[in-house]
């Protein structure tokens, strides 16, 4: 390897192929005035909010160590997720509320041979989300948001059948559906058992990957729209937020903003959201749309500034619950309750600690997280306990996707 | 007796971890939780013997866990306003507590017993540290058995232990019924409580009585003259429909226990109650009363307090008669009288003006030469006392002087007996020594106070005075702890009336020996003469008024009080602290309504 690395001049060639592609992506296309006029036109303000009351909001996140410990053809996988809940509070802006629901700690074995290795995911599955896989699948509106294989069938069955099941050492691909299968698990669990709960927030997108693919899915695609399901039926309005929204135009649409506001070139934008046009109820399409497959299948986008000084964050609404509970008979009153939900989230972004970010969300990632110590502490006591057993210290390998 | 197994589960959740900790402080890290300046916590510790540490914290702070220092969080709630801090349920939010340890328990295997210890010990690193919840009745359990020595486990009932603002139930505060006559100081401000503690007192001396009369305490019984100088204790809030007072107490006594523990009263006053059971009109005679007596109360020179004593030597209980009469004469028989000046003579009448024939509802004339014979309650008094009897004294009706001299009179003829009882070798010559101990000496020609010598006398022959059991001299042991209350000690106890010379003074540094001793009430600490103060053995510290008193209350303390300062200046009513010489630590009780005593444990 070190004898290739001596020739620099086409290793320096390929970086400086790299980096002006990355350039060219990153320039903002050039929008027709119509274009920029629609943008303009589209873009909304909300009041900064300082007080909320009577409110209750929920988060929850997954995580784990992938794998944990890996012995011959052995691996164990950790998963960890937990829930939090908090209600507004004129004194201390929010304080948690006990939800009764315990944080989930899964450590699973996946071993080598694929049926094996998929009846076991298939447990693991269902222990994270508290209930047969079937039921997630049969429940859940996924399959009606899926584009279906006119040839092959697409029931429930179906589905179950061609489910994505990584091999036990694809660890890389398990650390997602790992993890997500536990948020959202937890997620379920918090929605179903919170007697108060107005709003759950999670880290991510409402992106679906498989669902335009007719015969795979992925087990947690399946219990996300579930979870949609079951907050629309009970009022809970699922956020999910991103800070990776990789929209490039983010910039365009900035300084529209600030145009708006008549605001200076350079001063920075808060307080202000752009929705991209949802199918079936806005008529106005753009190149933004056809570019990103924003919003994906089942749901509404949004880009908004929470706070100056910070990025544009991405926020996915289910479509079921935005049209019952957001949209509005006119424009105006979808607007009100738009404004409404965002000065929702700029007040849960007002915590000391986090301030720029919803707290909830801040806060169930600061619960969660495995420092090293603890990853460490876990892996011995597994090893320790395989040896006691008969298995060779030795030949226990550590390697993990740390989430 | 719980032992430490059965104590350690019934501290329940752990409170918080000992963090820094000296022989002079401890800091402890704890939970976000609602604590006050006084609570108390336990502390379990193994390191050497499985001991259980007291600790008091007197002062606490906010802190924040990790994220973040406070001193930030204020900072950016003043940059940020519309930022909070959110309150989550895994504590950013910590308080740190400071205090002192009062002590240790450690358990005897072989007495079956916790032994409290002085702090000499500290617990090991790190311990847990349990908070004394007044709402978990298993605590206070646990806590009377780790304190037992400290709390007492009988006596007389003072209140229960304070645990911060709250007092812990099932954990009951006694005082030894010889620290009445040891001594005890009750300093306080206007409003502090001392009327509610002292019907607390009284109520404690009347169920201690009843103990020792039915066998169930092995013991003499207790004495008290109690000032009464609001006419409080009698009826206390009867008449807006509150608790009775001693009067309520008196009347749910059985025939039986009003004979043995009543009788002939408990509730003299200068007010006419007579057909009031067991209610008497208080007087004295002239008789009663000597120059020493009115040195105790009032402000007199050298040159008169030596007229007086000579006067007084002359013409001995007549001598208040004449001198009102304007007989100056001293005729002292053969050897040289000195001559005193007019003024000196004319202020010594002037002083005991008070005394004169209308002049007074207290005291009754004396000059058997023209029919006016002794007429006084004094050997009443002097031999229920003697029995062991709560006496309520009402001063509603008498000036300051009057109210003064009647306690000056009781207190300086009981000491005077309880001496004479100690000299007297056998029965027979008891009645000499009490004359004696009354000036009275017939062969040696004094006067004195023949009178009350002769009635004294008389009720010793019959039984009434109770020195004499089955005709051999009673043990100064088997006679009742007495005490005298001296209401708005200042007055009396203070260094300026105190320089010539004061029955009180006599009685704070030897009375101990007598079994007779003083209760000094006042609101002024600073006031009162040092040399009656270190003879207090008991304190009930409550509010002070401020800092000087505070810290004269600190310094004259029995037991070390360093650490409550803060205590006493947040005090509330009823609170008190108890120092005394015969527990290790001061104990903060609280002194509980005594309207709210009666319907708890009933009279």
């Amino acid at each position: 390897m070190f004898e290739n690395l001596r020739n620099f001049s086409s290793i320096k060639s390929q970086i400086q192929q790299i980096a002006e592609t990355m350039k060219q992506y990153e320039e903002t296309p050039a929008l027709s005035e119509e274009e920029r006029l629609l943008l303009f036109d589209r873009i909304r303000f909300f009041h900064h909010s300082t007080k909320q009351d009577n409110l209750f909001f929920g988060a929850a996140k997954g995580g784990g160590d992938f794998p944990s410990v890996i012995y011959g053809n052995s691996y164990v996988y950790v998963t960890v997720a937990n829930s939090i809940l908090f209600r507004t509070d004129r004194v201390s802006g929010l304080v948690e509320v006990k939800t009764g629901i315990e944080p989930q700690v899964n450590v699973s074995l996946l071993h080598q041979a694929s049926e094996r290795t998929s009846f076991q995911l298939d447990e693991v599955f269902a222990d994270l989300c508290g209930m047969p896989i079937a039921e997630v699948i049969e429940n859940s509106d996924y399959q009606n948001l899926k584009i279906p294989d006119k040839n092959k069938g697409s029931g429930a069955d179906f589905l179950y059948q061609n489910l994505i099941r990584p091999p036990e050492s694809d660890s890389g691909n398990l650390s997602i559906q790992l993890r997500s299968t536990a948020e959202y698990g937890a997620t379920f669990k918090l929605i179903r058992s919170a007697e108060d709960c107005n709003y759950i927030l999670l880290d991510g997108t409402l992106s679906l990957p498989f669902v335009t693919r007719p015969d795979a899915s992925l087990f947690y695609e399946h219990l996300k729209r579930l979870c949609c399901v079951e907050a629309h039926r009970k009022k809970i309005g699922l956020l999910f937020l991103s800070a990776n929204h990789g929209v490039v135009e983010a910039k365009l649409l900035e300084n529209l903003a600030r145009e708006k506001s008549s605001l200076p070139t350079d001063a920075p934008v808060e307080h202000c959201f752009f929705r991209f046009p949802v199918p079936k109820v806005d008529e106005w399409q753009g190149t933004l749309t056809e570019k990103y497959r924003i919003p994906p299948a089942g749901a509404v986008t949004y880009l908004v500034w929470l706070h100056k000084n910070f990025p544009a964050y991405r926020l996915d609404v289910d479509r079921s619950f935005w049209l019952d509970f957001v949209y509005g008979n006119t424009d105006a009153e979808t607007e009100r309750n738009e404004q409404k939900l965002f000065e929702i989230l700029d007040y849960l972004c007002h915590e000391q600690r986090s301030f720029g970010f919803p707290y909830p969300l801040r806060a169930v990632q600061n619960r969660l997280a495995m420092s090293r110590a603890e990853r460490t502490g876990l892996r011995k006591q597994i090893i320790d306990r395989c040896v006691e057993y008969g298995m060779k210290r030795a030949l226990f390998r550590e390697a993990s996707f740390e989430s | 007796m719980p032992q430490i197994d059965e104590l350690l589960l019934s501290l329940g959740e752990r409170f918080g971890v000992l963090a820094e900790s000296n022989t002079t402080q401890l800091t402890i890290i704890a939970r976000n939780t609602d604590i006050a300046v006084g609570d108390l916590f336990l502390l379990p510790s193994s390191r050497g013997a499985d001991r259980i540490y007291i600790f008091r914290t007197t002062q606490y702070a906010n802190i924040l866990s990790r994220t973040i220092e406070i001193n930030d969080v204020a900072r950016n709630k003043l940059m940020m306003p519309d930022s909070y801090l959110a309150e989550d349920l895994s504590d950013e939010k910590l308080i740190e507590l400071k205090g002192m340890v009062l002590g240790y328990a450690e358990w005897n295997a072989s007495g079956g017993r916790w032994e409290f210890h002085r702090p000499r010990r500290l617990p090991q690193h790190l311990s847990d540290v349990f908070h004394v919840d007044p709402k978990r009745t298993e605590i206070g359990t646990a806590v009377c058995a780790l304190m037992e020595s400290q709390l007492g486990k009988d006596g007389l009932y003072v209140g229960d232990l304070l645990a911060g603002e709250e007092s812990l139930a099932g954990v009951p505060v006694y005082l030894p019924p010889f620290a009445l006559s040891h001594h005890i100081g009750i300093f306080g401000r206007t409003g502090s409580g001392k009327s509610n503690l002292m019907m607390v007192l009284l109520r404690s001396i009347f169920e201690y009585n009843r103990k020792v009369f039915n066998g169930e305490a092995k013991s003499a019984p207790a004495s008290i003259f109690a000032i009464d100088p609001h006419d409080e204790f009698r009826y206390w809030h009867l008449n807006s429909g509150g608790a009775d007072g001693v009067h309520g107490i008196v009347e749910s006594l059985s025939k039986e226990e009003q004979h043995e523990l009543v009788e002939p009263f408990y509730y003299i006053s200068a007010k006419n109650v007579e057909g009031q059971n067991l209610e008497r009109r208080v007087f004295l005679s002239r008789a009663d009363i000597t120059p020493e007596d009115l040195i105790s109360i009032s402000e007199f020179t050298e040159q008169q307090i030596a007229f007086a004593n000579t006067y007084y030597a002359m013409h001995g209980e007549n001598w208040i008669g004449r001198l009102l009469m304007g007989d100056t004469t001293l005729n002292t028989g053969n050897e040289q009288a000195a001559d005193y000046l007019p003024g000196t003579i004319a202020a010594v009448q002037r002083r005991i003006g008070f005394l004169r024939f209308g002049h007074t509802r207290l005291v009754n004339r004396f000059d058997p030469e023209v029919g006016l014979s002794y007429d006084s309650l004094l050997p009443e008094i002097i031999c229920a006392i003697e029995s062991g009897r709560v006496i309520i004294v009402d001063t509603t009706l008498m000036n300051e002087l009057e109210q003064f001299l009647l306690t000056t009179v009781v207190a300086r003829v009981l000491f005077s007996l309880r001496k004479a009882l100690r000299s007297a070798e056998t029965s027979d010559n008891l009645p000499k020594e009490i004359r004696q101990a009354l000036g009275n000496d017939d062969e040696q020609g004094q006067i004195g106070m023949r009178t009350l010598a002769d009635e004294l006398v008389r009720r010793l022959e019959t039984g009434k005075l109770p020195y004499l059991a089955g005709g051999k001299l009673k043990s100064s042991e088997l006679l009742p702890f007495v005490n005298i209350v001296i209401e708005e000690a200042p007055s009396v106890l203070n260094p300026q009336r105190m320089k010539f010379g004061s029955i009180f003074r006599d009685i704070s540094r030897q009375g101990r020996k007598f079994g007779i001793g003083l209760t000094v009430i006042s609101q002024q600490v600073s006031e009162i003469d040092s040399g009656v103060l270190t003879q207090i053995n008991t304190e009930l510290i409550m509010g002070l008024g401020n800092e000087t008193e505070r810290r004269e209350a600190i310094r004259n303390a029995s037991s070390d009080l360093g650490g409550f300062e803060r205590e006493l200046q947040v005090m509330s009513k009823g609170q008190v602290l108890l120092t005394t010489s015969y527990k290790d630590v001061p104990i903060p009780v609280q002194c509980p309504e005594f309207d709210e005593t009666v319907k708890k444990y009933g009279r």
